[in-house]
């Protein structure tokens, strides 16, 4: 399944990588992007057919934390799965539970 | 300004705000062809923000550089070199990352304050009427000050990725910028722009010297207070929602003036448009400019105060 990792100012998941690969073990394809960022653009236009959105440290202020409230991403026509950003950043074995959790979410 | 100087730069502003908006052209067309009411979602959500502010910020460098030149009587003051951009940038952090302030219109206020205080401090150190190398000198050293000062608040800001925000937005990009921010940024600039250019004969009367401009009747100390004040107040604004750019308030002036045959107070409307220009076709060369060999997207994310940096 078509999907896009999102963290804070478009921040995605290089492909390949060791995060695209611990997507694929949940079922999702992450798509590949330019620069490893996704923008609004691609969101609107394209949006793919799952977004999963790393929650880490969202509620303290940064840029990256206020794209992720643009009415576009909020807004998004695509299956929204809001993930704990920590396991993300290290991509170690702590990202284990998170994909059991998506490969169940996403069945 | 001759007639066609006038028709070229207004042919030249015309054509950059087009082809901001439509390029690039693939994905709109594919989009129209999908869905005309996201086609012009598209456009009105995130190109036409973007278009304005381009435009925008590119006038207020480019005029708000003119004034300063004139001020300071100096070829070499600028924004940047002067330190304000530094200074609304170090303004719109602490407001943002440490008073906690969000909203677009109030950090435009923050990056006025900043700016302001950067001119102060620039004026205190050097003078209005400084030699050029004390004012670059001075302008350097606050600039370096402010960028430190920075660094260091995004370094110990609450949220870690705060320092990740000062690679993108400190370079001066325009992507993803809505239209809240867009006119959080561009109300206040336009207001100070307009009261700036309401001063041109002032300044075209400054070059003659303060004894001068008094016997006329005006005000030199009042009148380069102004125009410190309304240059920050605009430069500040921009400077909190897209970053701080540079070269652009140096160059478009220098060409300005060319056009008007050396008149500072006259070279502020083309000025504008110059650094409109410049700036917009910054921008469109981050858009379009492959990235690495990698297959193209719908949207370059290449800050665009890079391009201006290295003066391309």
């Amino acid at each position: 399944m078509d999907a896009i990792w999102i963290g804070g100012a478009g921040q995605t998941i290089a492909v390949p990588s060791v995060g695209a690969d611990w997507m694929r073990l949940a079922g999702l394809k992450q798509r590949p992007l330019q620069g490893d960022r996704v923008s609004l653009e691609t969101i609107l236009v394209r949006p793919p057919a799952v977004l999963v959105q790393s929650r880490y440290r969202s509620g303290q202020f940064s840029r990256g934390a206020a794209w992720l409230s643009h009415p576009i991403v909020r807004n998004a026509k695509s299956r929204r799965v809001e993930v704990d950003g920590r396991g993300w950043t290290c991509m170690g074995p702590l990202v284990i539970p998170e994909i059991e959790r998506l490969r169940s979410l996403i069945r | 300004m001759s007639r066609r100087s006038v028709l070229l730069l207004a042919a030249g502003i015309a054509l950059a705000a087009a082809l901001s908006l439509v390029l690039p052209i693939g994905s709109l067309l594919e989009t129209r062809r999908a869905d005309p009411g996201l086609a012009w979602m598209l456009i009105q959500e995130l190109r036409l923000p973007r278009t304005l502010l381009a435009l925008g910020y590119g006038a207020v460098l480019g005029l708000t550089g003119a004034a300063l030149q004139a001020t300071f009587a100096n070829p070499l003051a600028s924004p940047d070199i002067t330190g304000s951009s530094s200074g609304a940038a170090l303004g719109a952090v602490a407001g943002a990352y440490w008073l906690g302030i969000s909203g677009p219109l109030a950090l435009a206020a923050c990056g006025a304050l900043g700016a302001l205080v950067a001119l102060a401090v620039l004026i205190a150190l050097a003078g209005r009427r400084s030699e050029t190398a004390t004012l670059l000198l001075a302008g350097v050293a606050i600039a370096l000050a402010a960028s430190a000062g920075t660094s260091l608040l995004l370094a110990l800001a609450p949220s870690p990725f705060a320092f990740y925000d000062s690679f993108e937005w400190l370079m001066g990009s325009f992507v993803d910028r809505g239209m809240p921010q867009a006119l959080a940024a561009l109300v206040p600039a336009s207001i100070a722009s307009i009261l700036l250019v309401r001063r041109a004969q002032a300044l075209d009367m400054m070059a003659l010297g303060d004894d001068v401009l008094a016997s006329i009747g005006y005000r030199p100390r009042r009148l380069a207070v102004e125009v410190v004040t309304l240059s920050a107040i605009a430069v500040g604004a921009c400077v909190s929602v897209c970053g701080a750019i540079a070269f652009v308030g140096l160059i478009a002036p220098f060409l300005a003036r060319a056009m008007v045959r050396g008149h500072p107070g006259r070279a502020l409307v083309p000025a504008a448009a110059i650094g409109g220009i410049l700036l917009t076709s910054a921008d469109l060369l981050v858009r379009l400019a492959p990235a690495g060999g990698r297959s193209r997207l719908v949207s370059s994310r290449r800050p665009s105060g890079l391009r201006c940096l290295s003066g391309s």
